[in-house]
């Protein structure tokens, strides 16, 4: 594929543009100053610039950070609009990139909804919801010696999807059936006091964002806590690590008790209600958000069988090495030398001077410094078992040795990892065993990637590696180093039969990840494997020790709206990253100077979130001659809103954000969205109504095979109808926040947009049929409470454009509908994507899924409002209703 | 002399980019760049440049943070790493010479 090349000078090289108005690309190197050598360097501009200046057009975009350079202000200008359309074509990238790296995952890859308040429900907030200030950050009073406490809580707090989740009134004191509100509502009989962990938590994270700036006493949570783990009562000093895991027990227990009691035990999801394994995921928002999937792979050296345990894991504990694993390389000596000379003279050209000097690289001091990668290459080493504890089924060797392995099959959204600063030394006696605090500096990337320490980057890479290895059988590298044949971090077998006792230290197999692996190939785990943007994580919460283990204290740093804070009990103030990765141990540990690392705990979150929203893949219909799929188990709900249940024609109904699955007892799979109206505009209206009668013609041939299309009425089964309107409320807001809190997360980072999504069913018949209009309801089902009326019904809002596979991507903005200006673009790219996938593989694979986007380019990032404390902090993101107010009289 | 290695370096160029070899070394040193912990360091910096500026972060353009962080970020990659990356390219060249034997 030729390359692109600027214009100017041919080089494909750097920092292309292309220019906004023409088809011109060039790049940012400056004009060399031929004839103007006496002018100041400022008169050679970069060829773009040259270009833009002279054919005055007025804006060029950079190809790889997609900004957007304009001409007068001489920058990179940011417009919201184009962001977001930058944004999900991004999404769109990366969505098909993860799909290419893991081809075989069964997530979804559905992003969450847009707000879709009508313009009623925002005029009302508009008028009666208040402001509040900015809040979010508070301190927390030590009430003796919990300074773990405030950590854990504070690191909660800033989590985005615990926050989102519970601010959008994931679980309400009020409607708790284990807390104490219940209690006296139901008079439960039990022998002790009732305490829930989730409303504490709640309570908790309501008071932090009341606007109040001082600090908290969590009394209420160390009381719960008490009641709930009798184990960890006592005013003695606790592990932070050990904290966190019984907060997050006792609120998965809150949690599903009360999804228990809700649904009333009749969608049968009582068995799943407490237990919580990689099969049957529990749907609380603990397991949602924390719970991950760890791999243990044994081979047998004998006959290479590998056997796979899996294992859930809400985090991660590791091992801090003791020398970095990824450390000094073997280099090429004369390739060093030259190396060396040149940068000695790069240093003396500088105008540093000498004491700059000896701080400009990283690597002087030539102490390795341990990073969290090196902790994890030596968690997911293989390491060779014991002779004698494994037995093979395969081949029966019980003598031969086998290789352990372990890697993560699952990413949890959240990841956290503890740094097991603590070990047991024993001593002479057994009384003298104790336990110190291994105080090595390890540095906490603020991204992290996760690729290659994945289930599916081991196997890609294992079997690259034999690959590799059986093309070069075992040459060295071109490097000569000894341990350059090995190939970092894999167990391979080995089919020639060699004889493993007498093997020399530098046969690859079983690998151990080592220093060396020829730099030529890239044979290195972390270098071969593609990353796989599903995978990235960046970090929001660190919880650092400082001091002996048993009298230490715990102080933490949380990003707020990218801003990073110094929570030390109640005394919160502003952090830089140098204080929160401890940069200045760095260099001190790169010196070999001594330095304590103060790294405890560290959280992380995804950067691209995807997640389960529980929808069953559409199920291959019968007619098409194959066997269709029985539907999944019920119980995979959305985070935060367990609401499935059974319908009165006995279909399984299943509400997850904004979306209504529907199974009918045929088996067919109906999804439907809950979405503005569109077609508020004229034309857009004319458009529709023709659109309108396609679509009635071809629902008539479909009533045959279909239940008839419901009108979307709520069937409140055994629910009362205001919780059940709640519930919807909740639900329509609930991924409001998350994606809220996670676009203040990333708003920065520019990795994420808020984008809506359109579904459709997995039929095969609906090739290309057209959105159809729908009248808002999600936002009619808050107004209704607002006004204590019925709540209307949904109306199925969009047909499906393409028949739904998991690798497909379908692209439907339904708010583009509405603004004229935009749909044209919108429209005219579905079409591209329509006219891309028109010739869908005749077989959809069981279970797939649909993913879809679009992009909500109305968000706009403002500042207040996480802080509309309003009805149960419902966040208001639409300012664009605006053009919406004019139509209200439209909305019945 | 001179237009016969001029010749050859845009061949190499050209084919160092369009096998993709180009692509993948910029993301094997993104990686190693970024665990090492340049990245942070250098978005540090820009940082301190952005608040240093006299002129207010109004005027202040794209182009003048990178001017000014340039020769920091420059000075301060990790010496393993600029080799193992060298490394990697003098391979490429290596393997690429044969070809464009002219």
């Amino acid at each position: 594929m030729p390359a692109p090349t600027c214009s100017a000078c041919h080089s494909p090289g750097d920092r292309l543009h292309a220019c906004l108005s023409c088809d011109d690309f060039a790049c940012w190197r400056r004009a060399r100053p031929q004839q103007q050598q006496q002018q100041q360097a400022r008169s050679t501009e970069p060829h773009i610039v040259q270009h833009l200046r002279s054919s005055r057009h007025q804006f060029a975009l950079d190809f790889v950070h997609l900004a957007v350079f304009c001409l007068d202000c001489s920058d990179y200008v940011y417009d919201a609009a184009i962001t977001a359309w930058l944004l999900a074509a991004q999404i769109r990238w990366h969505a098909a990139l993860c799909d290419s790296a893991e081809p075989e995952a069964k997530r979804p890859r559905i992003v969450s909804t847009g707000a879709d308040l009508s313009p009623a429900q925002t005029k009302y907030l508009r008028e009666h919801g208040a402001v509040q200030a900015c809040g979010g950050v508070r301190g927390l009073l030590n009430l003796g010696a919990t300074c773990y406490l405030s950590v854990v809580l504070q690191a909660l707090a800033h989590n985005p999807l615990v926050r989102g989740w519970m601010l959008s009134d994931g679980h309400h004191p009020s409607t708790c059936r284990v807390g104490r509100n219940a209690q006296q509502q139901q008079q439960l009989k039990e022998q002790a006091p009732v305490a829930c962990m989730a409303c504490e938590l709640e309570a908790a994270l309501q008071a932090f964002h009341s606007g109040d700036a001082a600090p908290l006493a969590p009394v209420g949570l160390l009381r719960t806590m008490w009641l709930l783990r009798g184990d960890l009562a006592g005013y003695g000093q606790q592990d932070a690590h050990e904290w966190l895991m019984a907060l997050l027990d006792t609120l998965h227990v809150g949690l599903t008790e009360n999804a228990l009691m809700g649904n009333g035990g009749d969608t049968g999801g009582g068995a799943h209600a407490h237990a919580h394994s990689h099969l049957h995921p529990c749907a609380c928002l603990v397991h949602q958000a924390f719970a991950g999937v760890l791999q243990s792979t044994v081979t047998c050296s004998g006959c290479g069988n590998t056997t796979h345990a899996h294992d859930p894991m809400l985090d991660i504990s590791l091992d801090i090495p003791a020398r970095p694993a990824l450390g000094a390389r073997a280099i090429d000596a004369s390739l060093n030398e030259w190396l060396e000379t040149r940068t000695e003279r790069g240093a003396r050209n500088t105008r540093r001077g000498t004491g700059a000097r000896a701080n400009a690289s990283l690597t002087r001091g030539q102490h390795p410094v341990l990073t969290l990668h090196d902790c994890l290459a030596h968690y997911t080493r293989a390491e060779p078992l014991a002779s004698g504890a494994y037995a093979c089924s395969r081949c029966g060797a019980s003598s031969g040795s086998a290789v352990k392995q372990l890697c993560v099959k699952e990413l949890p959204p959240v990841l956290t990892f503890q740094l097991k600063r603590f070990e047991h030394t024993a001593g002479a006696r057994p009384s003298a065993a104790h336990a110190a605090k291994v105080d090595a500096y390890v540095r906490l990337p603020l991204l992290v990637d996760m690729t290659p320490y994945t289930a599916a980057a081991l196997a890609a890479h294992s079997q690259t590696a034999a690959g590799l290895r059986a093309a070069a059988g075992h040459a060295t590298s071109s490097t000569g180093s000894a341990l350059a044949a090995s190939v970092g971090g894999i167990a391979v077998h080995d089919r020639t039969g060699l004889d493993h006792s007498g093997v020399s230290r530098d046969t690859p197999i079983p690998v151990l990840d080592g220093p060396g692996g020829s730099a030529t190939l890239g044979k290195r785990r972390t270098d071969a494997v593609h990353s796989n943007p599903a995978c990235q994580y960046s970090l929001f919460a660190v919880i650092d020790h400082i001091g002996h283990l048993d009298t230490g204290h715990y102080t933490a740093y949380a990003k707020h709206r990218g801003q990073w804070f110094k929570f030390d009990d109640a005394a919160v103030t502003p952090a830089d990253i140098r204080d929160v990765l401890g940069l200045a141990d760095e260099t001190r540990a790169r010196q070999g100077l001594s330095a304590k690392g103060r790294a405890y705990m560290a959280f992380y979150v995804k950067t691209t979130l995807d997640y389960h929203d529980g929808a069953p893949g559409p199920m291959l219909p019968n007619s098409a001659g194959r066997d269709s799929v029985p539907p999944l188990p019920p119980p995979m709900a959305a985070m935060g809103s367990g609401n499935t249940r059974i319908g009165e024609t006995g279909e399984w109904i299943e509400d997850a954000g904004v979306v209504r699955t529907r199974v009918n007892p045929a088996g067919d799979v109906k999804v439907e969205r809950r979405g503005r109206k569109k077609g508020s505009t004229n034309a857009a209206r004319a458009k529709q109504q023709q659109q309108q009668q396609i679509q009635q013609q071809q629902q008539q041939q479909k009533k045959k095979q279909m239940p008839p299309p419901e009108s979307g009425e709520i069937r409140p089964a055994t629910k009362k109808i205001p919780h059940q309107a709640r519930h919807i409320h909740s639900i329509a807001n609930d991924d409001d926040d998350e994606e809220e809190g996670e676009l203040e997360e990333h708003a920065d980072e520019e990795e994420e947009g808020e984008v809506d999504y359109a579904f459709g069913n997995g039929r095969n018949t609906n090739t290309t049929s057209i959105p159809e209009e729908s009248s808002d309801s999600d936002g009619e089902a808050l107004w209704a409470r607002i006004s204590k009326e019925k709540p209307t019904d949904l109306v199925p809002m969009v047909q499906p454009l393409l028949p739904m596979t998991d690798d497909r991507l379908m692209y439907v903005n339904p708010s583009d509908l509405n603004d004229l200006s935009v749909s044209s673009s919108s429209m005219s790219m579905s079409m591209q994507f329509q006219s891309q996938v028109m010739n869908p593989p005749s077989v959809p694979k069981p279970g797939a899924r649909v993913v879809a986007f679009s992009v909500d380019e109305n968000y706009v990032d403002d500042g207040d409002e996480e802080d509309e404390e309003e009805e149960d902090a419902e966040e208001e993101e639409e300012e664009e209703d605006d053009d919406d107010f004019d139509d209200v009289s439209d909305f019945n | 002399m001179l237009s016969e290695t001029g010749g050859i370096r845009e061949e190499l160029l050209k084919r160092f980019i369009e096998s993709g070899e180009r692509e993948r070394l910029q993301e094997i040193m993104r990686t190693k760049l970024h665990t090492s912990g340049w990245q942070d360091r250098v978005k540090d910096k820009c940082q301190k440049i952005v608040h240093e500026n006299a002129d207010g972060i109004e005027k202040l353009t794209v182009d003048d943070i990178a001017e000014e962080v340039t020769p920091f970020a420059r000075s301060s990659v990790p010496e393993d790493i600029k080799a193992e990356i060298l490394e990697d390219i003098r391979a490429f060249i290596f393997r690429a010479l044969p070809e464009t034997d002219n």
